[in-house]
């Protein structure tokens, strides 16, 4: 184990810090000093709004009253400083200015209603100003408390995402993926890591971290070793490859102790880069974290806050110190997600077509037979279609625009340009998942239902996503009373998945492609299969398991419409 | 002198009071202005003419002092009524905030 360098980089981490802090305090106050200015403005003018809307009032009053005299007594002014008594006659004959030296001359009540006019447009203005005001005051407020944190270097985390220009996302290329290569599994230790996190906590955390960071780096070796785009993407899901390489942001690690010092730099830059995507953990006063260049990894490592319990440097040190001023920070990077289609199926459902050309083909390849498992490709989350549909031109992978597409494309992996249409392959495929799966009885009459939609497969596209919510209710419950005309377009495609599902089910249709509700049985088979390098630690299956559950929360759609079909 | 004119000017300037002591204070001033019109205008010989002034602007209209005289008293006291609520709003946030 190296012992932490923390001297020597000490002093060129407090720059580091200074420099790389976000929240310094001669900043914030600026800000809240602008903010107030703004906020005193508006006060400002509105008052004179308001003063300007009674006066209004004012002369409306007098409009009111004016023509119940034929004269008044008035003191009349002649230049600013004399009056002279006088009387205002003809007191119903008013001119009014109408802006750019016109006139209009009315009746004291025309006046009246010109006057209300105006008056509206006035109190619109104050509306608007004081809609600013109101904001402003709350933006001073946040920024106070913005301050007080800061100062206090307490809990708040900073989340900042460096925009680099060259990772535009127009014309971004999509990258793809290796066929049938590994779902990123580094993304699903997105845990939940609370700002606060107890130090009791933070030991398992960090066994966890260091194991992660491990196996990352034996990843990315050997996603080195494959190619290099695929390093990109086997390093952390929603990498993007060359930019990846040498990745700007980091994220702040919570982790770790002496334990984590014996890693090399190398493999810190790496783990930093890996984590780029993570939001983890917050560490209290530690803020920016760059994976940069791995000599300043060294130096933002040390930026952590030595004093609180919750700060872990993920990188190599144990302690830190604490930057004045700064706040912790998770460095964020966005990344590019290859584009994920809807898959509005009509009759070019290539994407099961596919799946069942890849397995033939494997199967032809393979001259063992293989498990029905294996022959599925596992497909836990949207990335993993697009993996499982990557064309190979000239050698080389591309890719797919659209998996909705039927391609005839020779060398395509998925496609099968043999065959023509894409709905016999449909119902082949249809035929063969049917033919495949372990069917209880009460699932025959959905499978009749399946051909025969088939036969009739007409998919507007409208009726797609329930049709599909339906099939998936259909592979989740057990429900053969459900819709027996929900077509069948997934179907196919739901086999596989399904058999993921607890090994006690088996159903014609099995699971969904797109959802990631997975129980944890289900998890066992297949992790041998799609990871390779995190196999069967038993702490990531934990990891995953939660992981996973937290997707199903999100596809609230999908279960509002089963939950339909249940009622 | 034929009648000493005064003028009485329309005390409507709005008030902005983001807080209640700032409020409090412009009523404070508030009441000392209608106070001085109070006084002033009990303290005219009958004969005077009393003017008020057109808001913002420079034209006066003929009043009866009288009338005057009872407005600007009716003014003065709901002055001093709302300045008194408003003391008592402020001392009875300072108590329940004290214990």
């Amino acid at each position: 184990m190296e012992p932490p360098p923390e001297p020597e980089p000490e002093p060129q981490s407090l720059s580091e810090a200074s420099a790389a802090a976000p929240l310094r305090a001669p900043e914030v106050a600026r800000l809240r000093e602008e903010q107030e200015k703004v906020v005193t403005n508006c006060q400002e003018k509105i008052q004179h709004w308001e003063k300007v809307d009674s006066d209004y009032s004012a002369l409306q009053e007098r409009l009111r009253t004016l023509p119940d005299k034929l004269s008044y007594d008035v003191m009349v002014p002649f230049g600013p400083l004399a009056f002279m008594p006088g009387r205002l006659v003809h007191t119903n004959e008013v001119t009014v200015l109408l802006g750019d030296n016109w006139f209009a001359k009315c009746s004291a009540k025309q006046a009246i209603g010109l006057v209300e006019h105006r008056k509206e447009h006035v109190r619109k203005t104050i509306d608007d100003f004081k809609k600013v005001l109101k904001n402003f005051e709350s933006r001073v407020e946040f920024t106070e408390d913005l301050q007080k944190m800061s100062d206090a270097a307490g809990d708040i985390v900073d989340i900042r995402e460096e925009i680099k220009s060259d990772f535009e996302f127009k014309g971004k290329q999509r990258i793809a993926h290796k066929p049938h290569s590994k779902p990123k599994t580094s993304n699903i230790f997105e845990a939940e890591f609370e700002n606060e996190v107890k130090s009791k906590d933070l030991l398992a955390d960090e066994e966890l971290w260091a194991r992660l960071e491990e196996l990352e780096r034996q990843e990315e070796l050997l996603g080195e070793l494959d190619s290099k785009p695929d390093t990109g993407i086997a390093n952390g899901e929603d990498t993007v490859s060359s930019e990846e390489e040498k990745e700007d942001e980091g994220t702040g690690l919570n982790v770790v102790p002496p334990a984590t010092d014996s890693l090399a730099p190398g493999s810190c830059g790496m783990l930093a880069r890996n984590a780029s995507s993570h939001l983890n953990c917050s560490v209290n006063g530690s803020n920016s974290y760059h994976s940069n260049e791995e000599d300043e990894d060294d130096d933002a490592a040390d930026d952590v806050d030595d004093d609180d319990d919750d700060n872990y440097n993920g990188n190599e040190s144990d302690h830190t110190i604490s930057a004045d001023n700064s706040v912790p920070t998770i460095y964020f990077s966005h990344t590019v997600e290859p584009k994920r289609v809807r898959i509005n199926t009509g009759k070019n459902t290539t994407l099961k077509f596919s799946e069942k050309k890849e397995e033939a083909k494997r199967k032809r390849k393979s001259s063992a037979g293989s498990h029905a498992t294996h022959e599925l490709p596992a497909i836990r989350s949207p990335a993993d279609i697009y993996r499982v549909f990557v064309d190979v031109v000239n050698g080389v992978y591309v890719p797919r625009k659209s998996i909705l597409k039927s391609r005839s494309r020779e060398n395509s992996v998925c496609s099968d340009t043999s065959e023509s249409s894409a709905d016999v392959d449909d119902r082949r495929a249809v035929l063969r998942s049917l033919g495949r799966e372990e069917a209880p009885g009460t699932d025959v009459d959905d499978r009749r239902a399946v051909l025969r939609s088939l036969g009739r497969e007409e998919a507007p596209g409208t009726d797609v996503d329930d049709r599909r919510a339906v099939l998936r209710s259909l592979g989740r419950e057990e429900a053969p009373g459900t819709d027996a005309s929900a077509s069948i377009s997934e179907e196919p495609q739901e086999n596989r998945p399904k058999k993921l599902l607890p090994s006690g089910v088996s159903e014609a249709f099995s699971g969904i492609v797109i959802e990631k509700e997975f129980s944890s049985p289900s998890l066992t088979p297949h992790s041998a299969i799609a990871h390779h390098a995190l196999p069967t630690i038993p702490e990531r299956k934990e990891v995953l398991s939660e992981a996973l559950e937290e997707p199903a929360k999100r596809v609230s759609k999908f279960k509002a419409a089963r939950l339909q079909q249940r009622n | 002198m034929p009648g000493r004119e005064v003028r009485a000017d329309d005390r409507a300037a709005p008030v902005s009071a983001p807080t209640a002591i700032a409020h409090s204070e412009a009523l404070d001033s508030k009441i000392k202005l209608q106070n001085i019109i109070v006084d002033e205008l009990s303290n005219l010989k009958k004969n005077r003419k009393v003017y008020r002034q057109q808001q913002n602007s420079n034209i006066f209209f003929l009043e009866d002092r009288t009338d005057m005289l009872s407005e600007s008293k009716n003014k003065l006291d709901e002055l001093r009524k709302e300045y008194q609520a408003l003391e008592n709003s402020e001392t009875t946030k300072v108590k329940t905030q004290s214990p």
